[in-house]
């Protein structure tokens, strides 16, 4: 299992996958003195999709939100290791988070548009919370983002409706776009599609695949089946004896499912438990 | 106390809207940063016993905060606050003459009244605050906004309908104070509306002359409480119907 | 996925407007944090305005009230002080004898009617129901002085009762009745339903599950709504000051003119002797006191059910 982890296994995998997006070492969260997850090392390739799988409780989620420092808001919450963004930790003293999150954005499990908001306006609000008030500079990302999401067609005439009119699929695609406007290096997923129907998961997949051509994309999913069609590169978790999630496999998307170097990722990847 | 003249109920319906809505100008203003800070910077165990401090002092009879505001504040007023008062611009003109001015006053029952509706408005407001989704907070942080921008554009605009709610539950709860009212505003019934001359509420002046009241002044308070009467149901409805649209709309999220 | 002409362009990152973007908000960044530091300074603020006045307020009724609070006080009629006696301020029994009388005509009056309402309330969907909540919901937010003058001419004028303690009852039970009707009907609602299905099974009527079945899983709720509500009356002035016409006896009695607490302070905050103003914070803090047991003893209940039914 040791050498699963080494730098050397990671340094050749790197080197098929081209540059290096972001990069975890030893990477532990807590809560309040209690582990969630621990032992993760591996580099996020740039330009492909990257999916964190593993059972429920395995620490997934918790380490997506670290990549964007989103427990800075969870009392008690601990980040130990090393995350790089381009290089730069992310949890240095002098990394401004509101920055860093312009860079690293992040999709949610329901879609979860501002209710109050039009569809216009819930893709230029995080231009506007960055002090972007120009009228031409908004149009235009909004534009471009929202036909990035492949939304642009369906909402051009009515852009001023409130987002929640959209349908699930829909919404979950404004939130995409809400997201990619501001342009960001990486975009984090965290089950994006388990609120969705089948017709709609299917949209948002195949919006993942053309996206990864802009966008870094890391995605934590439940689905098995959608971490085989969409990712590149898969980082297995499993829960540990003393119930902290630990790393115990990464490498490209079909290695893992096709010739894992652990027993315990074939099991989970065949289904026999999870 | 004066009479209440040939039973004109201006002076006591100004007086009623006066202190009420200075008194919710401050509740508002001072409740809405209180529930943001219940919320948003206290530790989540110790916001149960903030809770249970907050209903505690709704609980405070309003009997009790006029003692208070009879006994300690009007004194303090008269010392310290009016002459201090006096010395801004127009200072005659929105408080009235120096010298004239009364410890009990209609700006000590609006101040008596904005404490008195505090944890009324604080604890429906913390309320709708909180329940505003997690996700849309994360959502909004995720794109780089401060945690004031959460609060100032997401925050606050998704809980805008339940917060008109809670104002208005104030607002009817200020028109409708008594008690508190006949102690501290001085219980005098003039047309005239400096800040710190003595005045009184439809609420307020029933208390005080209704012992002594016979024949049309009976009947003329009476009519006074009919008046307070479809104040305060409408306004509580109104109140009732804003917190049931923001329901639906947090349903819709 | 060769049908998604749309999609499968890969989408390009236009440089110009990501590199204007940036600019403007690294530009923006410096002011809109600090902006962000100074408003939430200020809620912190506002919630220390919130506090001082009321923790003012506590310290202050204990800092004056325990000094004037010894054994003469609750048990002695009160008498009014003179030139050469001004200290002469007597107890308040009077006032304590006469609140607690109220309260109790009071929940009597109000305790029975309210539940029965309330469970009424839950168990049916009718036109009748949805209007009798509208009422209590409205009349839970009404003026108190609005019940005093209701009772002052319903029961003191009409019936030609006269000032009495039950005049001053009604005035409180109909302030009383909105809470208990509420809180008995979310608490009969928040029975299981499973309860209620197995009295219909075992073949007992509906009216006598809502009774026999339901009313008992609900008692704790309807307990704590009935404790509140009584701690609400207890301190009301306004619907008293109309209705029970006050006195210096112990008097009890439903037709008898009575004293109460609240009454008390209103009468003697304005007193001209400093020994009577004095008092009155003693009154207050009992009554205070009084409200704050109540209420606590009230959730702490709620709570403790609560965890056992979890």
């Amino acid at each position: 299992m040791t050498e699963i982890k080494s730098g050397a296994a990671v340094a050749t995998s790197a080197d098929i996958r081209g540059a290096t997006a972001m990069q975890l070492h030893d990477v532990a969260v807590s809560f309040h003195g209690r582990t969630a997850v621990r032992d993760c090392t591996f580099d996020i390739a740039k330009n492909r999709v990257t999916s964190l799988i593993g059972p429920s409780g395995s620490g997934k989620t918790t380490l997506l939100r670290a990549l964007n420092r989103l427990h800075d808001l969870t009392p008690g919450a601990k980040v130990s290791g090393q995350i790089l963004l381009e290089g730069t930790d992310i949890y240095r003293g002098d990394i401004t988070v509101t920055e860093l999150r312009t860079r690293v954005g992040m999709v949610f499990q329901r879609p979860n548009p501002f209710p109050t908001m039009s569809i216009y306006d819930n893709v230029v609000s995080g231009l506007r919370f960055n002090g972007i008030k120009k009228k031409a500079l908004l149009d235009e990302a909004a534009e471009t983002s929202l036909r990035a999401a492949a939304l642009w067609d369906s909402v051009e005439s009515r852009l001023k409706v409130a987002a929640s009119n959209l349908s699930g699929g829909e919404q979950q695609r404004l939130c995409i776009a809400r997201a990619l406007a501001m342009d960001p290096e990486v975009l984090l997923m965290d089950e994006p599609t388990s609120a969705l129907d089948p017709i709609a998961t299917l949209r948002i997949e195949e919006l993942m695949t053309t996206l990864k051509s802009r966008v870094t994309i890391i995605i934590v999913t439940h689905n098995m089946q959608q971490a085989a069609r969409i990712s590149d590169d898969c980082a297995f978790l499993l829960m540990g004896e003393d119930r902290a999630g630990e790393l115990i496999e990464f490498d490209t998307t079909e290695k893992i499912f096709n010739n894992p170097k652990d027993s315990r990722t074939l099991d989970y990847t065949l289904g026999r438990f999870g | 106390m004066s009479p209440a003249g040939p039973f004109g109920g201006l002076a006591m319906i100004a007086g009623t809207l006066e202190t009420s809505l200075i008194a919710l100008v401050l509740a508002v203003i001072v409740g809405l940063g209180t529930s943001i800070a219940i919320v948003f910077l206290i530790p989540k165990r110790l916001r149960n016993v903030v809770a249970t401090l907050v209903e505690l002092l709704a609980a405070v009879p309003s009997i009790v905060y006029g003692l208070w505001g009879l006994l300690i504040l009007a004194p303090w007023m008269e010392s310290t606050v009016n002459p201090w008062l006096n010395k801004w611009p127009f200072a005659t003109a929105i408080f009235g003459s120096p010298g004239k001015e009364f410890g009990t006053s209609l700006l000590l029952a609006s101040i008596v009244l904005g404490i008195m509706i505090l944890p009324t408005f604080v604890a429906i407001s913390r309320e709708v605050i909180a329940v505003v989704p997690q996700d849309l907070i994360e959502a909004s942080l995720s794109l780089g906004a401060t945690r004031w921008q959460v609060i100032r554009g997401v925050v606050l605009p998704t809980a805008k309908i339940g917060l008109f709610g809670a104002t208005f539950l104030a607002l009817a709860r200020a028109t409708g104070e008594t008690v508190a009212v006949a102690l501290v505003a001085g219980g005098v019934a003039n047309a005239q509306f400096h800040l710190l001359y003595p005045g009184t509420s439809i609420a307020a002046w029933i208390a005080l002359t209704f012992g002594e009241a016979q024949g049309n002044e009976i009947a003329a308070l009476m009519a006074l409480g009919v008046l307070l009467m479809l104040l305060n149901f409408g306004l509580s409805l109104v109140s009732r119907w804003l917190v049931r649209r923001q329901r639906l709309v947090l349903e819709r999220v | 996925m060769s049908d998604m002409t749309e999609l499968d362009k890969p989408t390009e990152v236009d440089n110009e407007l990501r590199d204007e973007i940036r600019r403007i908000s690294q530009h923006s960044r410096a002011r809109r944090a600090t902006v962000s530091k100074v408003m939430i300074a200020l809620c912190a603020v506002a919630l220390v305005v919130t506090a001082v006045p009321l923790v003012l307020l506590i310290l202050q009724l204990l800092e004056k009230g325990l000094p004037v609070i010894d054994k003469t006080f609750f048990t002695t009629l009160p008498s009014t002080p003179s030139l050469i006696a001004p200290n002469a301020t007597g107890g308040v029994s009077n006032a304590i004898v006469g609140s607690i009388a109220l309260s109790l005509y009071a929940s009597v009056l109000a305790i029975p009617l309210g539940v029965l309402v309330g469970v009424y309330l839950a168990e049916t969907e009718s036109r009748l129901a949805s209007s009798l909540r509208v009422i209590a919901q409205t009349m839970a937010g009404a003026p108190s002085i609005l019940m005093g003058l209701f009772a002052f001419s319903f029961v003191v004028h009409d019936l030609n009762i006269g000032f009495s303690a039950i005049a001053g009852s009604f005035a409180l039970a109909v302030l009383m009745l909105p809470v208990i009707v509420i809180s008995t009907e979310i608490a009969v609602r928040s029975v299981p339903n499973t309860l209620r299905e197995a009295g219909l099974a075992l073949g007992a009527k509906s009216h006598t599950v809502s009774l026999r079945v339901v009313l008992p899983a609900a008692v704790s709720g309807i307990v704590t709504g009935a404790i509140l509500a009584i701690s609400r009356a207890v301190g009301e002035t306004a619907p008293v000051l109309l209705t029970i016409a006050g006195g210096f006896t112990n008097a009890w009695k439903p037709l008898d003119p009575v004293s109460a607490m609240p009454l008390t302070i209103f009468e003697n905050a304005k007193s001209e002797w400093p020994s009577q103003r004095a008092q009155v914070w003693g009154v207050a803090l009992v009554l205070v006191a009084f409200i704050f047991v109540l209420s606590l003893s009230a959730r702490m209940w709620a709570s403790r059910k609560q965890q056992v039914r979890n």
